[in-house]
């Protein structure tokens, strides 16, 4: 820290008093994204869509990130006339990563960024229910660049298969 | 103003005071969008992204705009090819991305001679990004690309050229900051 001069000072301003080095409150973000007829796909795997999916059904709707921010929470509604069927374990796990650079958005170049615990699972306590469900404090660090694409891996035979789950992502900016 | 340490401050005109410049900052937003079947079309034929859905229309001379409530500038923007084929394009061969919004005009809405851009591209995909899949962030910032509010914004995309596949979609990521 040097000069006032131009405008330029480093602190934060508390009762119109310069206190200390500051930092600026955290702005966040809301991205909707949506699971169409989920537990309908071969193999078992649903891609979330962000708007909407591929022509190629092998390619994972992928979204390149504009800066530096921390996954924070995630809800997940199941949208259906007819609650959830989850069988005796079976369970349906959703996790979120990245793509690898300049290579095709699919599977193979996906890589998780939770280790392989997912974000949220629905297991077979929610069967007969229509899930509304949340989970808070995630704090995933994610770059500036960083394609990410959310993927739901279904074990076991979950039904209704013509039904979509819809998804909210938090996001904090970091600066 | 010289950025001294982590944030730089500027002075708050209206009490005169200095003040951090992230408290004089718009708040950010994101939004995502989607070229369906981005390269589909003929040479110049313009194309929109869709804000929601690509069954909206799409891929072919329309305006697919979103009416913002309040002033905005854009601040950056994302792209991710989605494809299981790298995206070709040669010699002067390019993908010529501008933003702009909707004023009425004959045809309506769907009539993309409506469209009406605000400066320069805001992307632009040449031979250089050729068997490529390109994943990438742009810079917006400084290009001036201020809405105010009731605007209705539109991205549109112009292929010169025949770029391929044509069978491929182009997910974007968009950052505005609202000013008022």
């Amino acid at each position: 820290m040097t000069s006032l001069g131009d405008t330029a000072i480093v602190g934060t301003l508390y009762y119109n008093q310069l206190i200390q080095d500051g930092k600026p409150p955290a702005q966040t973000v809301v991205l909707a994204g949506q699971f169409e007829n989920v537990f309908s796909a071969a193999g078992g795997t649903d891609y979330m869509e962000w708007v909407s999916n591929p022509t190629p059904s092998n390619i994972i709707p992928s979204l390149t990130m504009p800066f530096d921010c921390k996954l924070k929470t995630m809800t997940m509604i199941f949208k259906s006339t007819t609650a959830i069927t989850i069988p005796s374990g079976a369970k349906w796990k959703v996790d979120i990563g990245t793509m690898s650079a300049n290579l095709p958005a699919t599977e193979v170049n996906w890589n998780t960024l939770t280790g392989g615990v997912g974000l949220q699972t629905w297991d077979e306590t929610l069967t007969g229910t229509f899930p509304n469900t949340i989970t808070e404090n995630i704090n995933l660090n994610i770059s500036k660049g960083q394609t990410l694409g959310v993927i739901g891996f279904e074990t076991g035979s979950m039904s209704p298969t013509n039904v979509e789950v819809q998804v909210a992502l938090v996001f904090e900016i970091v600066e | 103003m010289t950025a001294l340490g982590e944030y730089a401050y500027v002075k708050d005109l209206y009490f005169e005071k200095l003040v951090p410049d992230y408290q004089v900052r718009g708040k950010k937003i994101f939004f995502a969008g989607y070229f369906n079947n981005i390269f589909a079309g003929a040479s110049n034929q313009p194309i929109h992204m869709e804000w929601t859905n690509k069954t909206a229309i799409g891929g072919g001379d329309y305006i697919t705009p979103l009416t913002f409530p309040f002033k905005v500038r854009l601040l950056s923007s994302t792209y991710c090819w989605l494809s299981n084929t790298a995206m070709l394009l040669t010699g002067s061969e390019r993908a010529d991305f501008r933003i702009g919004k909707y004023v009425a005009g004959s045809g309506g809405v769907g009539n993309s001679f409506n469209f009406t851009a605000v400066g320069g591209n805001i992307n632009q995909f040449t031979s250089a990004d050729n068997n490529t899949f390109p994943k990438e962030v742009v810079d917006n910032s400084a290009g001036g690309y201020e809405f105010d509010a009731g605007d209705s914004i539109s991205i549109e995309c112009r292929e010169q050229g025949t770029i391929t596949p044509t069978t491929s979609e182009l997910q974007v990521g968009l950052v505005f900051e609202i000013l008022s």
